[in-house]
């Protein structure tokens, strides 16, 4: 029997090929329906994203007020939801944390040891001084939706003036002369603080030691690399590399720059023979 | 003798029925859709302008070298600031021709003022060289701006403006340095 047509006639679609294309032109034409409904959809949205986004803004605003009084007060906005009656439909949430920031570069402090025992050296980082703060602003019509806003908060907080003090190591007071016989070491401490209170202490400052000769002198053996510990020496090296002695006192004195301030304190030290 | 037209079995009907279902729910959802955005579409753009001028007021005051109005703990029902004018590049404000050390100077600053005039939200900008010039924001039935007390450097920003049917109150709050 012969495939071919005869002339003038049409075989017509089977029915698989009729249900093909109808399935096929369907899927077409309801993925389109779909694209043009969420993009409608979607602007929508755009007007509670437009409002979340200043809300976000506001919450920060907040949060940063704080922080231009006491840094501490910032972590209790941690999990708190902040209030904004005008905006009933929105919900706004902050999370802080502590943020830990290498000075001055990440890769190299992380090849420090975390802890270690003085002078051993380890990672600088400051632990005190931002926070990692993000708002979620969230809400539910029409379909539930947030926007989430993450930023540095810095501590800001303005002092008149502050002071330094130095310590043993074990943070305990150094009364008087410090007298050390040749070669020998002692560790101090420093800390900064303000209003004269000692507890309400300036964290993550960089200090800096010296020796100021005044009928004889030791030297700095080890500093830590924030400059909170010190491990004085009586006895210094001169150019060759030789340990000499230049018995008398000395002062040991601890500087700190602070918003522009500098406080300095000093313990007088006797190097004996 | 003509044969009778012999019509759709019930499966071609129930299958035809089902593909027309399915083309009038796609169409009848997204023409829903549509129409809900017909309608929202006023209140959207107004959300847009109020939070535009918002935006504008929170960008000048978080800029303010002086805040004038209002002053600390009092609430008033106009902003005004004095700014550098960011039309200048830092580089022209530290011109060896002027006072290269102050980027700062008087001529390099605007003052900048938010204020409800003739029912509409105004933001007027007086320059020293030459004449102020007033820019309409949005129609507006109530401004006021909210400063803190002292430590507090919190300057809350309320915006009333005129909806279809109600009023709709929007704020921001800006800290200051």
């Amino acid at each position: 029997m012969s495939s071919r047509r005869k002339p003038g006639t049409f075989r017509g679609m089977s029915l698989v090929e009729a249900v093909l294309s109808t399935f096929l032109l369907l899927t077409a034409l309801l993925l389109a329906v779909y694209v043009f409904d969420s993009s409608l959809k979607w602007e929508a949205s755009n007007e509670k994203r437009v409002i979340a986004a200043t809300l976000a803004e506001s919450a920060l605003a907040q949060i940063r007020e704080v922080g231009g009084r006491e840094f501490s007060e910032l972590l209790d906005y941690d999990g708190k939801d902040l209030a904004f009656p005008d905006y009933p439909g929105f919900k706004v949430t902050a999370s802080v944390e502590e943020a830990k920031l290498a000075t001055s570069c990440v890769a190299l402090e992380n090849q420090y040891p975390v802890t270690a025992t003085f002078p051993k050296p380890v990672g600088k980082f400051l632990n005190k001084s931002a926070t990692n703060t993000t708002v979620t602003v969230s809400w539910n019509d029409p379909t539930p939706d947030s926007v989430a806003v993450s930023e540095r908060i810095a501590s800001l907080r303005e002092i008149s003036d502050f002071d330094v003090k130095i310590t043993t190591q074990a943070g305990g007071p150094v009364n008087g002369v410090q007298t050390l016989t040749s070669g020998q070491t002692l560790n101090f401490k420093t800390k900064a603080y303000i209003d004269n209170d000692e507890s309400k202490l300036i964290e993550d400052l960089q200090f800096t030691w010296y020796v100021e000769p005044i009928t004889g002198f030791g030297s700095i053996a080890h500093v830590s690399r924030d400059g909170l510990l010190c491990q004085y020496i009586n006895s210094y090296k001169n150019y060759q590399g030789q340990v000499q002695y230049a018995y008398g006192h000395c002062n040991l004195t601890v500087q700190a720059t602070y918003q522009g301030r500098v406080a300095r304190a000093k313990v007088k030290i006797n190097n004996e023979k | 003798m003509r044969s009778r037209p012999q019509g759709l079995s019930l499966v071609e009907t129930i299958f035809s029925l089902f593909i027309c279902s399915l083309v009038l729910y796609a169409l009848s959802s997204a023409l829903s859709s549509a129409g809900q955005i017909q309608s929202n579409r006023p209140g959207m753009d107004q959300a847009s302008e109020t939070f535009h001028a918002l935006s504008l007021m929170a960008s000048d005051a978080a800029a303010e070298l002086q805040l004038i109005t209002p002053t600390l703990n009092s609430t008033s029902t106009s902003l005004v600031i004095d700014r550098v004018d960011p039309r200048k590049a830092f580089y022209d404000r530290v011109s060896p021709l002027g006072d290269e050390l102050n980027p700062y100077e008087n001529d390099e600053c605007i003052r900048v003022i938010y204020r409800i005039e003739n029912e509409y939200l105004q933001r007027e900008i007086i320059t020293p060289s030459e004449p102020s010039r007033k820019e309409r924001l949005i129609g507006s039935e109530e401004f006021k701006a909210i400063r803190s007390a002292k430590p507090g450097t919190l300057l809350t920003l309320e915006l009333t403006v005129r909806g279809q049917r109600v009023n709709k109150k929007s704020s921001v709050k800006v800290c200051l340095r």
